[in-house]
């Protein structure tokens, strides 16, 4: 039993919240255009914000230890990101940037925690957002302990399967964890193969010109025929 | 008619003493009678898997090859390893002595006395068959081990080393007629073609591979401590030995 995020449905409840006319947190929200390419945030920026996507996408990604790019996710319409910032004021662990026209909502953490005292509901719904990202964490873990258990034991095929059935989960930055997971099975797999390979082809050799040599040194010793001799002379007298 | 049946390897750790153990077990499991005997007087051995140790060894190989006693004095009937109800098992164990080993390789002995040992121990003890457990490499006591056999069997591991060694081996034991000889391959790994190494072998050496034993940890784990194929009946290394045995009896 697997949680799936359906973010979408908190999106909506937020959205809702904030345009309704009634409470005070009607305009609090701010729209952000982004045209393609525009960066919205970069990892290490102090991060006072939560964002639901309108329209457009948004790529999450961080930069590898070789400095290349390394893509973590893309979002799409109705997805959040950033709830993280409404709680503390931690640096942004990764980057964002528009892939095409993007519209967005806003929400900063200083509105919003102004916004709970008069709203209860937006607390819950941050919280069960929070508390379910947890939960799809916990849960992914655990699968990857039991993965991790799998290939210890050689059940290749098994953990493939696995992986396989999570290679289109809706969150990505899983999906390449199930990826890497897949790779590095593949790897030691095709490790194993070759080390069998090797081990399989022995091939048994013999040096003729050494064997013919080292019998001679021992069959011309004078102590060696006369051996032979009696040994003829023993069996023909056992055979009578 | 009793039988001799020496075995041999070129190089020594190849398993020799515990597969003759296990065979000779076997043989007397079968209500055979059998004698073993140690002529690896260098570094003796094999009474170790009969559960033998120094104090138990009172006259020994050493005793009778010095004129101090007869072979059959210095033979232990060591049949209760196998249960009751069956054949018998007879094991002449080399001194473990440092003393004797030492003076064996110093002044040498009667090689032929061995010869006469053999003789007499098949006749005085009825024996159906006497299994000598041999030094390894091709020095004279274990040529003339080999000269007197009727079957030879020839331990080797999937070695470089042992390849070459066993090939002059074999090639010196067709020099000595003897009429029977098999090769057995031990410590194989298990992620060998076993077909494959016996056809190799087969045809390398123009001679039979009676079974390749696999490299077993379970093997490694008993340190020789007693007769694996009695305790495990069922495990491939078990298996393996039976083969062996199939094979000597189907030879004569
Ligand atoms: N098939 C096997 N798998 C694992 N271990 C084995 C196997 N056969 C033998 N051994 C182990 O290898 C070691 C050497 O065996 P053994 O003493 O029988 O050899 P050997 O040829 O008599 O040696 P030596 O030349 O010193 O007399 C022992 O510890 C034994 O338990
Ligand atoms: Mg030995």
């Amino acid at each position: 039993m697997y949680y799936q995020i359906v973010m979408t449905d908190q999106a909506a409840l937020i959205q809702d919240l904030f345009s309704e006319e009634t409470t005070s947190l009607q305009g609090v929200m701010e729209t952000v255009r982004l045209t393609d390419g525009e960066l919205l945030f970069s990892r290490g920026d102090s991060g006072d914000a939560f964002y639901i996507i309108e329209t457009g996408h948004i790529r999450i990604f961080t930069l590898a230890e070789e400095g290349q790019e390394l893509t973590l996710n893309t979002l799409g319409p109705g997805e959040v990101f950033g709830e993280m910032a409404l709680v503390d004021d931690q640096p942004r662990s990764a980057s964002a940037v528009a892939v095409g026209f993007a519209t967005l909502r806003r929400l900063r953490r200083e509105d919003f925690l102004a916004g709970i005292r008069s709203s209860p509901a937006l607390a819950l719904v941050i919280i069960q957002l929070l508390n379910e990202r947890a939960r799809y964490l916990i849960d992914y873990i655990e699968r990857l302990g039991h993965w991790t258990k799998l290939v210890a034991e050689g059940q290749y095929d098994q953990v493939m399967g696995c992986v396989q059935a999570n290679a289109d989960v809706e969150d990505r930055v899983l999906a390449s964890v199930a990826d890497a997971m897949r790779r590095m099975v593949q790897a030691v797999q095709e490790r194993e193969e070759r080390l069998r390979e090797e081990v399989a082809q022995l091939r048994v050799q013999v040096d003729e010109t050494k064997r013919k040599r080292q019998v001679a040194e021992i069959t011309e010793t004078a102590y060696f025929q006369e051996l032979a001799q009696q040994a003829r002379c023993l069996r023909e007298q056992a055979g009578k | 008619m009793s039988r001799i049946i020496s075995i041999h390897s070129f190089r020594g750790g190849t398993g020799k003493s515990n597969i003759t153990a296990n065979v000779a077990a076997q043989f007397a499991f079968k209500g055979k009678r059998v004698g073993v005997i140690d002529t690896d007087i260098q570094s003796p051995g094999i009474h170790v898997l009969f559960g033998m140790d120094e104090e138990q060894i009172d006259k020994s190989l050493n005793d009778y090859l010095w004129g101090r006693c007869s072979i059959e004095e210095a033979a232990y009937d060591v049949s209760d390893r196998i249960g009751s109800g069956s054949g018998s098992i007879h094991l002449i164990p080399s001194s473990i002595r440092v003393g004797e080993i030492a003076r064996v390789l110093r002044e040498g002995y009667d090689v032929g006395l061995l010869n006469e040992g053999f003789r007499a121990l098949t006749h005085k003890l009825k024996l159906d068959y006497l299994f000598i457990d041999t030094h390894p490499g091709l020095n004279e006591e274990t040529l003339l081990s080999v000269a007197v056999s009727d079957s030879l069997i020839i331990i080797l591991r999937p070695d470089q080393q042992d390849f070459q060694g066993t090939a002059v081996t074999v090639d010196v034991a067709r020099k000595l007629d003897v009429p029977h000889l098999l090769l057995v391959v031990n410590m194989a790994l298990s992620s060998y073609d076993f077909d494959d190494l016996q056809q190799q072998i087969e045809t390398i050496y123009s001679a039979q591979v009676a079974t390749i034993l696999p490299l077993s940890e379970d093997v490694a784990r008993l340190q020789s401590a007693d007769i694996f194929s009695l305790r495990y009946p069922d495990h491939p290394f078990s298996q393996a030995i039976r083969e062996i045995v199939a094979h000597v009896e189907a030879s004569g």
